[in-house]
């Protein structure tokens, strides 16, 4: 059997709510691989519903189950919508970085990532008088060296790999770390689930939308996967997507679902990360037993 | 009803077969998959998270599998693979890397071959019997490859619904064991953006329907008393939300008490001893 992690409170399972504020960055990344691409509309549209409406809806729906969530949010996303950080902050919510506008880090020298983290948390600064603690790599892979990047800038955790159900010390030049990774998972993610975009086309394939119904039994059936095994649940929701008046009834559903069990811990990413440091150790060994 | 008589009299064969492909899978997609870590952590997910849960399911229902381990697997996680081999499940070659056998020389499958037999027995002290190709093509070479390293059976081919001999062409001939893709279950769940997977980036499939569909094929090998094969990699079959549904799976066959479960070997065992009198 798999050893159960050590939760606050005794509670059975970790929930971090979390959700990439990607605004129409990621439409106008695609859109620059076509001439005049820097005119087109409608793409860009798809993505700024999710700071205009789908993040609002989001937020209400947190305020009516009385939860904390983690936004990432890209650096222009932030610049562009300074209300709405303002609103993420003051509702209690915890904002991480999410690269400026969406950069793969994986295509960028380490100097120029080290650019975009640094101009990232004088923006957050700015709007809310605060540098972000948490990390989500935007758009795909990051670098071998990107961890030691955001380590040695005041970043403590990562939500970014795909290896693990549960937190871990991150390995920074061949040492176990306090830079925790709080890992999450496709098949947790609504963009793969339902995104979709005719050109340029999302997914690139052009798979269609999935069912809503399907989408909630595969989304509700890992929960009580990672609640019987005492895991960290970490959603992966876009604003964008979920904010949509029917797709938010999936979220809905769902945390009516995971509050019914009762014994579930709802974290913010930062809380994630400090409960994990202190009280598991680089060998990820529980220290106070 | 069938034209085969299985063993212990039953109805139809069940065998559970396992692709310990790890992130090996993703580096023969795009090389450029080694500088790219969250990718990698997707393979590593099966060795480190699916793996041991998997074994534990299969103790639970007494059930022995076969592993087709590729040396790379092996070579890379020691431990797990000598920890599968331990709790008494077979383990089969699967060559050292996980190339497209079909677009490449005879001359390097041979040695990928070689080099894959061998760290199975360094690393986990096996001689294996079985052999299944890695998820794209293949050729003949690759058999006889396989033949030349110890394989007595395959099982890469979709011919048939129940296990047949092969014949290499070169006055040898191998058991094979079919397998079909609607009983695969990474080609429903790996999921990735960059490099993309699938190709054309399609949904995640929904859990409930491709557990079923894994149960409506066996349904229909147990009437018409077949071999039904169930391939798994634990990187995408056992996530916290699937292993329910597979724990489900085996509960339904097994409690129908219809099917005799055999590894790889077992059948290839039988297959041999019997001749041509099963069929």
């Amino acid at each position: 059997m798999e050893d159960r992690l050590y939760w606050k409170d005794g509670a059975r399972c970790a929930v971090m709510l979390s959700f990439d504020l990607d605004g129409d960055t990621t439409w106008k990344n695609g859109n620059a691989h076509y001439p005049g691409g820097d005119k087109f509309l409608k793409a860009a549209s798809v993505g700024s519903y999710g700071p205009r409406r789908g993040a609002h809806a989001i937020l209400d729906l947190l305020k009516k189950y009385d939860l904390r969530g983690t936004f990432f949010v890209p650096g222009k996303v932030a610049e562009d919508n300074p209300d709405l950080i303002r609103r993420i902050d003051a509702e209690g919510h915890e904002i991480g970085q999410h690269g400026y506008t969406h950069e793969l880090f994986f295509s960028y020298t380490l100097e120029q990532q080290a650019a975009i983290i640094d101009r990232c948390q004088n923006i957050f600064c700015d709007l809310i008088g605060k540098p972000a603690q948490g990390f989500r790599t935007p758009s795909g892979d990051w670098s071998r060296g990107t961890p030691k990047l955001l380590f040695e800038r005041g970043i403590n955790y990562s939500s970014s790999m795909r290896g693990n159900d549960r937190p871990y010390h991150t390995v920074i030049d061949g040492k176990k770390t306090d830079f925790i990774e709080i890992p999450t998972r496709w098949e947790l993610d609504d963009y793969v689930a339902t995104a979709y975009n005719y050109f340029p086309s999302e997914p690139d394939g052009q798979d269609r939308i999935s069912g809503y119904e399907l989408v909630y039994d595969n989304m509700s059936r890992e929960f009580d996967g990672y609640y019987e095994y005492g895991l960290s649940f970490v959603t992966l929701i876009h604003p964008q997507v979920t904010g949509q008046p029917g797709r938010l009834r999936i979220l809905d559903h769902l945390l009516a679902h995971i509050k019914e069990r009762g014994d579930v811990w709802f974290a913010r990413g930062c809380e994630l990360a400090a409960w994990y440091r202190q009280h598991y150790d680089e060998r990820e060994v529980r220290r106070d037993v | 009803m069938s034209d085969v008589k299985w063993a212990n009299g039953a109805q139809c064969a069940a065998m559970l077969t396992v692709n310990l492909d790890a992130e090996f899978f993703w580096l023969a997609v795009d090389p450029s998959v080694a500088e790219r870590p969250k990718t990698i952590s997707m393979g590593q997910y099966g060795m480190d998270r699916g793996l041991p849960r998997l074994l534990d399911l299969l103790d639970e229902f007494g059930l022995k599998a076969t592993f087709f381990v590729p040396g790379a697997t092996a070579h890379a996680y020691a431990p797990q693979v000598n920890e599968v081999r331990a709790r008494g499940h077979e383990i089969a070659l699967r060559g050292y890397e996980l190339l497209n056998w079909g677009l490449l020389p005879a001359g390097q499958c041979a040695d990928d071959m070689r080099k894959g037999a061998q760290t199975l027995k360094d690393e986990i002290g096996v001689s294996p019997v079985g052999y299944r190709a890695p998820i794209a093509e293949f050729t003949l070479d690759t058999l006889r490859a396989a033949a030349d390293n110890g394989a007595l059976y395959d099982s890469s081919l979709s011919d048939d619904d129940r296990p047949f001999w092969f014949d290499l062409g070169d006055g040898r001939r191998m058991l094979e064991l079919p397998i079909h893709w609607a009983l695969y279950d990474l080609p429903y769940f790996a999921f990735n953006y960059h490099p993309p997977m699938p190709k054309g980036q399609g949904r995640l499939a929904n859990y409930t329907q491709v557990f079923n569909n894994f149960y409506e094929e066996y349904l229909g090998y147990e009437a018409r008393g077949l071999c039904w094969v169930l391939q798994l990699d634990p990187q995408t079959a056992c996530t916290p939300g699937r292993m329910p549904l597979l724990r489900e799976l085996l509960d339904k066959i097994q409690s129908r008490q219809k099917a005799w479960f055999a590894t790889g070997a077992q059948m290839y065992e039988y297959w041999k001893s019997e001749g041509d009198t099963v069929k």
